[in-house]
């Protein structure tokens, strides 16, 4: 039927499941920053985005339908400007009417100002899809995927302006009109199973008084309704019911019409802000490509010129990026310096994986991964004023709960985990975790200081395990690059304190 | 024999109109809306409120309800009430009418509704299973009532009229300034059945018709009467024959069926609550009734208590009983909040319901035939001063034990005389035990007195468990077992698995 599907071939998000743990997502990420700046200050925008951005698509197609999409509307932008526009009126109509129903409800007012607040709604829709219909006709050479084209081609199969007749001819009943009934009397002699046969509107009508007189002698049938006040008030309350029934006719319809502009509102506002978002970073020279996805199962990571987008909004420029190849990534542990750059390579590598898997471009110069069906972020929150050991149970509850949600193919990052115990008990923990989703197929990257449990994978080295060190040269200064290589012993954060101890010196 | 009753056979009841003292504390107060939820428009209370005394005329009910049991038959029977209460709402509209041609169609309407009605039942009736005295003599009755009316020449004279008036039907058209009626000759399309076929609606499953337009029932819109006005000038005949019907057959109702569909709402009410129950998963079963069986229940279980449980995973604990062929007293002891008032309870409704010929909440359940209920509950706290309370516990025991029809009733004693000194508590509350057991009474007792527990051939004690182990859990379960018995050592042996029933299952 009337369906708008911009984000998935045949459905809406409706019902489609977000990642497990979106606010542990966003958070770990920063994923905020992000949204702030696809959506500018727009908050019915800001959440839609949000929504989708949250809900991970689990197959390459699904995300090349709505890469193809992406570039049509980057391309005619002008047009998606014209959709949000519609988008945000119907929003606003819909708001209303809403409101009004509310306190029509609260009023008890008439039926028929209920009514009319419906017969209202219903135009307005109708006449929003019209215009999106012939927006995107007119650029009918300009697009070239699925989405668009299938959403043109589901608007041209609609009786668009037929239904739009109907309601003219509604709207008819109030403004004056001829209307034809079949009727039988019931018990009681009341009027029972009325049917309407036709509605006419007012113009072709005559009030000759050579008709009337006609009436009045000739045909016994009829009755002139002249300046009866109590017939004329009784024929209103037929044509009252007459439309109260026209309307309910059009209830499913009007649903239809409240569902179509939910969800395309969610769509274009999404659109719109990737769309907005891609020529901001146009305008401050920062690459965004659009990513090859790879079917879930598959293994191989590969990218080049990684970087991490929220850095690179926040500073509006370009940090350093990170080209590896993870060949059968399985299990991925980064270690090294501190301050190396560590975590935030962590959070390049999970913001690509995320953009990806909702269709968007990603930071990078090429990234080339798997879809995974759900992502797990496990980062050692700010030291708050639990106990450590309070942290311990903390960190091990979130891991549960996670393990309670995971599913085959899922993607683990895990930044600090387990750092708030003792190296040995840490360790045991982590690998006792680690051992356990390797085998049950789940993909994991891990940042972490715990020595024992690197070096011991390390000697190892269990296929399609990768193991990545923060470069730090000879002097301490670190490049914030990724190199394979094996783990370290110390993360050198005695560099820092050093750094600590000469500022201390420097200022005395 | 004539049938007359569903509720009471040949017998013609005092029904009771007020609340019998017990319900209250049984929860059967609360219950009652319950069932009665279904039946609301009928004065069902009574039919609960009185119980039927003879065995015969318990073990009648028992057989009806096995009847009822059938989904079929209570879909029958549902029906024909619905369409009773229907025709008999018309009736009234006609009896109410002030013109005397809109009574007469009224009375038609009304009248033809209800010869469909007991039709319907007769065939269908005739497609059940019935087995149950009762439903058998209702069957047998509405055949008889059928011949009678056709007797009568009742069917022949509506059917003449019914046609003549269903057979009309007619054009209305309305503009601003005039309308005309015509006998409708050809068809006619539907407005509303095109604009569900655009609006890709089915039309069979949309009403295509205009309802309530005029709905007041007695009150004839001045519209409707312009209407008639113009009918009668055009088919004076049809309202002659309706006139006819109305003068020859002023009284349309059986009265024996009109008592049935009062009647009915007590196996209807009820048989819907026992699916509920069952629904959620508790059994209800046929009680046996029987002097030399003694009385014994299994999966006892508190019904009030079911049906406030909103949390549907939680399951009421049921207890078991066996008390021999002799008047005894239960006398419960245990921990505070273990189950004891639940029990109690629980053992009354069962006791209620067989009383009343209904299944009852457990597995098993036999009983002697008790004549009555009596109950002894702890009065809320009021503002009374303590000897207050105790004088007005004496005030209500007086006259359950003066009472004569209290011969071997069964009766329910909770926390007598709180407010007394323990040793006068134990001999006050021995001394009514006694009392009722020289009246052949059986009996229930809760209280904290573990000397009342004191067992003798007439009492026995019943203790609510604890966990083995944690004394802070309850498992409202009853065991019989020595007042002192429950505690420390007991609770150990359960911690360690060792007592009998653990160690038979652990060697098996």
């Amino acid at each position: 039927m009337m369906d708008s599907f911009l984000l998935y071939q045949d459905s809406s998000t409706e019902g489609k499941k977000s990642y497990a743990f979106p606010r542990d997502i966003i958070k770990d990420l920063n994923l905020d920053i992000l949204f702030k700046s696809m959506a500018r200050q727009d908050i019915l925008m800001a959440e839609k985005i949000r929504r989708v951005m949250m809900i991970p698509l689990t197959t390459p197609e699904e995300v090349l339908y709505r890469q193809e999409v992406i570039r049509d509307f980057y391309r005619q932008s002008g047009v998606l400007e014209e959709l949000y526009a519609c988008a945000e009126r119907q929003h606003k109509a819909l708001r209303l009417y809403k409101e009004e129903m509310k306190s029509n409800r609260a009023k008890s007012v008439k039926v028929t100002s209920t009514l009319l607040d419906s017969l209202n709604y219903l135009k307005q829709g109708q006449e929003e899809l019209l215009h999106i219909r012939k927006l995107l006709a007119e650029r009918q050479e300009g697009w070239q995927s699925q989405g668009i084209k299938g959403l043109l081609k589901r608007l041209e199969e609609q009786p668009l302006q037929k239904i739009q007749e109907k309601l003219w001819e509604a709207e008819a009943l109030i403004t004056g009109c001829e209307a034809g009934y079949t009727f039988q009397f019931g018990g009681g002699l009341k009027l029972e199973n009325a049917v309407l046969n036709y509605l006419r509107p007012a113009g072709d009508i005559k009030t000759g008084s050579l008709e009337s007189l006609y009436l009045k002698f000739v045909k016994k049938n009829a009755v002139l309704i002249g300046t009866d006040i109590m017939l004329k008030e009784d024929l209103n309350h037929l044509r009252e019911a007459t439309l109260k029934q026209l309307i309910n006719m059009f209830q499913p319809y009007l649903q239809k019409l409240m569902q179509f502009f939910g969800e395309f509102t969610e769509e274009i506002s999404f659109y719109m802000g990737v769309v907005q978002f891609m020529k901001r970073m146009d305008s401050l020279n920062v690459t965004l490509t659009m990513p090859e996805p790879k079917s879930c199962g598959t293994t191989d990571t590969e990218f080049e010129n990684l970087y991490e987008l929220s850095m690179a909004v926040y500073a509006q420029k370009k940090p350093v990026g990170n080209s590896i190849s993870l060949k059968n990534n399985r299990m991925t542990l980064i270690t090294g310096a501190n301050q190396g750059g560590k975590s935030t390579f962590l959070r390049s590598y999970g913001i690509a994986q995320v953009l990806m898997q909702c269709g968007m471009p990603v930071p990078a110069g090429r990234f080339s991964a798997p879809v995974y069906r759900q992502l797990f972020t496990h980062f050692t929150r700010s030291e708050d004023e639990q106990l450590s050991n309070g942290r311990l149970s903390e960190e091990l509850q979130r891991m549960s709960s996670m393990v309670d949600q995971a599913v085959p193919d899922s993607l683990f990052l895990l930044n600090e985990s387990f750092a708030s115990t003792t190296e040995k008990e840490g360790s045991k923990i982590a690998e006792g975790i680690l051992r356990a989703f390797y085998e049950k197929n789940m993909t994991t990257m891990m940042v972490t200081h715990l020595y024992q449990l690197a070096k011991k994978l390390y000697e190892e080295q269990p296929e399609g395990s990768h193991f990545l060190v923060a470069e730090r040269t000879e002097n301490g200064t670190r490049t914030f690059k990724m190199l394979q290589g094996e783990p370290a012993y110390t993360s050198f954060g005695t560099d820092l304190f050093k750094v600590l101890e000469e500022e201390e010196h420097n200022m005395k | 024999m004539q049938f007359r009753s569903i509720l009471f056979a040949d017998k013609e009841p005092e029904l009771l109109t007020e609340t019998p003292v017990f319900f209250h504390d049984l929860q059967l107060d609360y219950l009652l809306e319950r069932i009665l939820e279904p039946v609301k428009g009928y004065q069902t209370e009574k039919y609960y409120y009185t119980f039927p005394r003879e065995e015969k005329l318990i073990l009648f009910r028992q057989q009806v309800g096995k009847d009822m049991e059938s989904e079929e038959l209570c879909t029958v029977l549902r029906r024909f009430c619905h369409r009773l209460k229907e025709s008999r709402k018309i009736y009234n509209y006609s009896l109410k009418s002030e013109g005397e041609m809109q009574a007469a169609a009224y009375h038609l309407q009304a009248a033809s509704l209800y010869w469909e009605a007991v039709l319907e039942l007769e065939k269908k009736l005739g497609g059940c299973s019935l087995e149950s005295e009762g439903m058998l003599g209702l069957a047998g009755y509405v055949k008889q009532h059928l011949a009678e009316l056709r007797e009568r020449g009742f069917a022949a004279a509506l059917k003449r009229a019914d046609e003549f008036f269903s057979g009309l039907s007619f054009q209305l058209s309305v503009d601003t300034d005039k309308l005309m009626v015509e006998e409708s000759v050809e068809f006619q399309k539907n407005y509303f059945e095109e604009l569900a076929e655009l609006l890709g609606q089915e039309p069979e499953r949309t009403d295509t018709g205009i309802q309530d337009i005029f709905p007041e029932p007695l009150e004839p819109s001045y519209l409707e009467q312009v209407l008639v006005r113009l009918l009668k000038k055009s088919r004076p005949e049809v309202f002659r024959e309706i006139k006819e019907f109305y003068k020859c057959f002023p009284v349309i109702y059986s009265d024996t069926l009109l008592r049935f569909e009062e009647e009915v709402q007590f196996y209807l009410s009820f048989q819907n609550f026992k699916l509920r129950t069952k629904a959620k998963g508790y059994s209800m079963t046929t009680p046996v009734i029987s002097r030399e069986q003694g009385f014994s229940g299994r999966g006892v279980y508190d019904i009030a208590l079911v049906w406030k449980q909103e949390d549907s995973s939680y399951q009421v604990v049921a207890n078991e009983f066996t008390m021999k062929n002799r008047p005894s007293f239960f006398v419960v002891t245990g921990p505070n909040q273990g189950g004891k008032t639940t029990f109690a309870r629980s053992m009354g409704q069962a006791v209620y319901f067989t009383l009343m010929g209904l299944s009852v909440n457990a597995e098993c359940f036999r009983t002697p035939l008790f004549q009555g209920i009596s109950t002894h509950f702890e009065a809320e706290e009021t503002l009374q001063s303590n000897s207050g309370k105790l004088k007005e516990e004496i005030n209500r025991l007086i006259p359950m034990m003066a009472q004569n029809q209290n011969r071997c009733s069964f009766v329910i004693l909770n926390e007598l005389f709180t407010t007394a000194t323990t040793h006068d508590a134990m001999i006050m509350g021995r001394k009514v035990m006694e009392s009722f057991l020289r009246r052949e009474c059986y009996g229930i007792y809760v209280t904290h007195i573990q000397e009342l527990a004191e067992e003798t051939e007439e009492i026995i004690s019943l203790v609510a468990q604890l966990a083995p182990g944690e004394e802070s859990r309850r498992t409202y379960r009853m065991l019989p077992m020595k007042a002192q018995g429950f505690g420390y050592s007991e609770a150990l042996v359960k911690k360690f698995r060792l007592d009998y029933a653990d160690i038979v299952r652990r060697l098996s």
